[in-house]
């Protein structure tokens, strides 16, 4: 799932969980943060897991024997091999507690394993809508935040005469 | 994080995800018409219109891995579409929202699910989406968000990146401006807010 | 499609409200102390509620009722029943505070005692305060006599021409409803038609919702009921602080808060003045929008009736606004003793707590973003930090403060006299 002219993607798979790590795997993403392990992958824009209930019925299907899944998806900048490698890096311990729930995980010390393992389950997107394509997470907090200063500080200087403006202005926050 | 659709700001985002089965010929159509849909500006711009999307992406699953390493994926006896947004929002607006204006692109991505009840009655479409989110209410699958700005709205981030690029000018005009006194630099910053009134 | 609702059954002040002729309005909170007691008074209380049919002659007074959802429970009514009412609606106001932006003085804790948690509410309207204040004491002595205990007591007063006291004429918007006989009579082109379902349960509504056929609901609406103190003065210091001494920017500015003048002309139809001969038209004083003006420059985006109504601001049809429109009732009331403020006693009807006033207070009042004004609130939110940005060739930013507290509250079902009889007979009486 890759947005159009930027080095940005996406990754989502759906990963079998092991019938008897059900219970302990709900328990784990109730308590899970915050913070949120995520936010030590500051590339990360989105990222979510979620244990699939099983599957609803369809009119003519048999679902028997379908084991439920965790989904994992994440949106973040640079490819997905080099997201994998900073999920195994920076959240070890808990890709391994979360994903040591799943039939076939091969362990964080093992990234390449990892890195082929999540994109056997991998989901690829038909249709995709991007809010704002054209900017990394660190661009976006960036610019938040000189928003936020210009703001304060046009608030802060609206009153200004223009030797006190030009006063002020050498000290702005976002230079 | 606990499923609370009413009880958080309108500012902070969330996530929906939805799998519903659709029928195995939609399925195909889907794919077919994903090709060109998902490479369409004029698809895409009413939708991503009214900003409150910071990502959404439809994808179909006909099968499901194994529940043993070796065996094969579980072919399923219909495909699913699963459906994930990251949005900011009241999360029943946003489905009306797309139930009342945009109905017929609605349409095109659902019209195969089962029990799909159509875009219109709005109240309907809002019902069969909340119903199935998996994060809930009235589900409560365990689950956990992350979102790396997690105050940041499609809006402010949209509005924030304008301002930001906006900067460089800025400050080269400040800087000759500097030169010529306090007056000039004033007007150029007054000339600033003018143009970006509507991003801070 | 024509739609006429039931008047025969309807609570008279949902629809279709009194008029200035009955200037004087009480609303007492009653708690259930006997059931049995209670609901033969609520069976009494039936035979006196106004409806929505119309009047040959104005009677001398108007009473309506309403109940929350622990007041329903107290009268008797099984759960089974109440677990069919909306969760917002079973919440109550206080459990939904998060939600709604009540925190710092604006919270539960802080609420004057006796405006949350009551069981029923009894609304009255008379002609002059004497007979007011004579039926106060005749409700609240029949209430005691029958297992109720008054918990609290509001008394309201219309002000000179329709104002409030920021000097606002309130009450000029309304929602025009798709049944001619129903809604009141500001019917323009400018404004869309909403069916009477937005409004009362068991009828067509804009979403196309399931009718409600349990005979409780029928013909009944949600009424949400705050308490908003004003400081009047804190208001005034504002303007002054921002435009100085003189009282014509005073009043621009005023205006530029609150998207219109302090007569009701809006500043979409006359930006840079007031017209009084013309701001008396209830009718011309509705007739506009705004998807001319998406720069702000006319009626800024973040002022209060902007907010509140964006119309056609967000989609030139004004569909995306038509499903969160209230019934506004409010009445302004006096400090009652040395030291209170006053305020609006605010009061809106409504089919849906979460999707009409729960919406417009928490992403069109609290926060801005839906105008693309990030977390800017509204001038009257209640909120202490923000800004308020006004659009022009010199956008100025105003930096806002509270000048709304809330006092207290609570959500409250409107029931059709029909259900009135019913839940009376639930209970016993």
């Amino acid at each position: 799932m890759r947005a159009r002219g930027i080095d940005r993607a996406g990754l989502a798979a759906l990963l079998p969980v092991r019938k008897d790590a059900e219970p302990a795997l709900e328990a784990l993403l109730k308590d899970l943060g915050p913070p949120s392990p995520f936010a030590r992958i500051e590339r990360t824009h989105f990222a979510r897991l979620l244990l699939m209930p099983p599957l609803p019925a369809a009119r003519d299907g048999n679902l028997e024997a379908v084991p439920r899944c965790l989904l994992f998806s994440a949106e973040f900048d640079g490819s997905a091999g080099g997201y994998v490698e900073s999920l195994c890096q920076l959240m070890g311990s808990e890709a391994d507690a979360i994903f040591g729930h799943c039939v076939g995980f091969p362990g964080v010390r093992r990234p390449a394993a990892v890195r082929s393992w999540l994109f056997t389950h991998r989901l690829h997107a038909g249709f995709s809508l991007h809010g704002h394509p054209g900017a990394t997470v660190a661009e976006v907090r960036e610019s938040l935040r000189s928003r936020e200063e210009l703001i304060e500080f046009a608030l802060a200087t609206r009153d200004a005469d223009p030797s006190t403006f030009a006063r002020v202005w050498a000290k702005r926050p976002w230079r | 994080m606990a499923p609370d659709r009413a009880g958080h700001p309108p500012s902070l985002s969330r996530p929906i995800t939805i799998i519903v089965p659709v029928a195995r010929w939609w399925a195909w159509w889907l794919r077919l018409t994903w090709q060109f849909a998902d490479r369409s500006r004029w698809i895409k711009a009413k939708l991503l219109g009214f900003e409150f999307i910071h990502v959404a992406h439809w994808s179909l699953v006909d099968r499901l891995p194994a529940a043993a390493p070796r065996d094969e994926a579980l072919a399923l006896p219909t495909p699913y579409l699963l459906f994930q947004t990251n949005y900011n929002g009241d999360a029943a607006n946003y489905v009306e929202t797309f139930a009342l204006e945009a109905a017929w692109r609605i349409d095109g991505i659902w019209r195969g699910a089962y029990d799909f009840p159509g875009p219109r009655p709005s109240s309907r479409f809002v019902a069969f989406v909340l119903e199935r989110a998996l994060e809930g209410p009235p589900q409560s699958n365990a689950y956990h968000y992350y979102a790396g700005y997690p105050s940041g709205t499609v809006r402010t981030v949209k509005a924030a990146l304008k301002l930001r690029a906006g900067l460089p000018e800025l400050e080269r005009q400040a800087a000759e401006a500097a030169r010529l006194g306090p007056y000039a630099l004033a007007d150029v910053w007054g000339a600033f807010l003018a143009d970006q009134q509507r991003n801070l | 499609m024509a739609i006429t609702v039931q008047q025969h059954d309807l609570q008279g002040n949902i629809l279709c409200g009194y008029g200035r002729g009955f200037a004087y309005g009480l609303y007492l909170f009653l708690q259930v102390e006997g059931q049995t007691a209670a609901a033969r008074w609520l069976g009494g209380l039936s035979e006196q509620i106004t409806s929505a049919v119309p009047w040959p002659q104005p009677p001398p007074h108007t009473v309506n009722v309403a109940f929350t959802c622990a007041g329903l429970r107290a009268l008797g009514v099984p759960e089974g029943q109440l677990k069919a009412f909306p969760a917002d609606y079973q919440e109550g106001m206080a459990k939904r505070s998060g939600r709604l932006g009540d925190t710092g003085p604006n919270a539960p804790e802080h609420w004057e005692g006796g405006l949350g948690g009551a069981h029923v509410l009894v609304s009255v309207r008379a002609c002059g305060a004497g007979a007011r204040d004579a039926l106060q004491a005749r409700l609240a002595a029949d209430a005691a006599a029958h297992g109720l205990a008054v918990v609290y007591a509001q008394r309201t007063a219309l002000l000179d021409h329709g104002r409030e006291h920021f000097g606002f004429r309130d009450d000029i918007s309304q929602p025009a409803i798709r049944d001619p006989r129903a809604g009141p009579e500001r019917r323009t082109p400018a404004q869309v038609e909403v069916l009477p379902g937005e409004f009362v349960l068991g009828y067509p509504d804009e979403g196309g919702s399931p009718l409600e056929r349990s005979p409780l609901m029928v013909n009944g609406s949600y009424q949400v009921v705050r308490k908003l103190e004003q400081d009047v003065d804190g208001f005034a210091e504002l303007l002054h602080s921002e435009a100085g001494v003189d009282r014509s920017r005073q009043e621009l500015l005023a205006a530029k808060l609150v998207g219109r003048w302090r007569d009701g002309t809006p500043l979409e139809r006359s930006p840079d003045a007031p017209r009084p001969r013309q701001a008396g038209d209830l009718g011309w004083a509705n007739e506009f929008g705004y998807a001319d003006d998406a720069d702000g420059s006319r009626c800024p985006i973040g002022a209060h009736i902007r907010r509140a109504h964006p119309r056609d601001a967000l989609d030139k049809r004004g569909r995306l606004t038509m499903r969160h429109r209230i019934i506004r009732r409010g009445m302004p009331y006096a400090p009652a003793r040395e030291g209170e403020r006053p305020g609006l006693f605010f009061t809106c009807f409504q089919a849906s707590i979460a999707r009409q006033f729960e919406f417009v207070q928490a992403d069109w009042c609290n926060d801005g973003d839906a105008f693309g004004l990030g977390h800017d609130p509204d001038v009257f939110s209640g909120r202490d930090d923000g800004k308020m940005t006004i659009q022009g060739a010199a956008p100025s930013l105003i930096p806002l403060r509270s000048f709304v507290r809330l006092r207290g509250g609570d959500y409250f079902f409107a029931p059709g006299l029909a259900a009135l009889r019913e839940i009376a007979r639930l209970g016993g009486g």
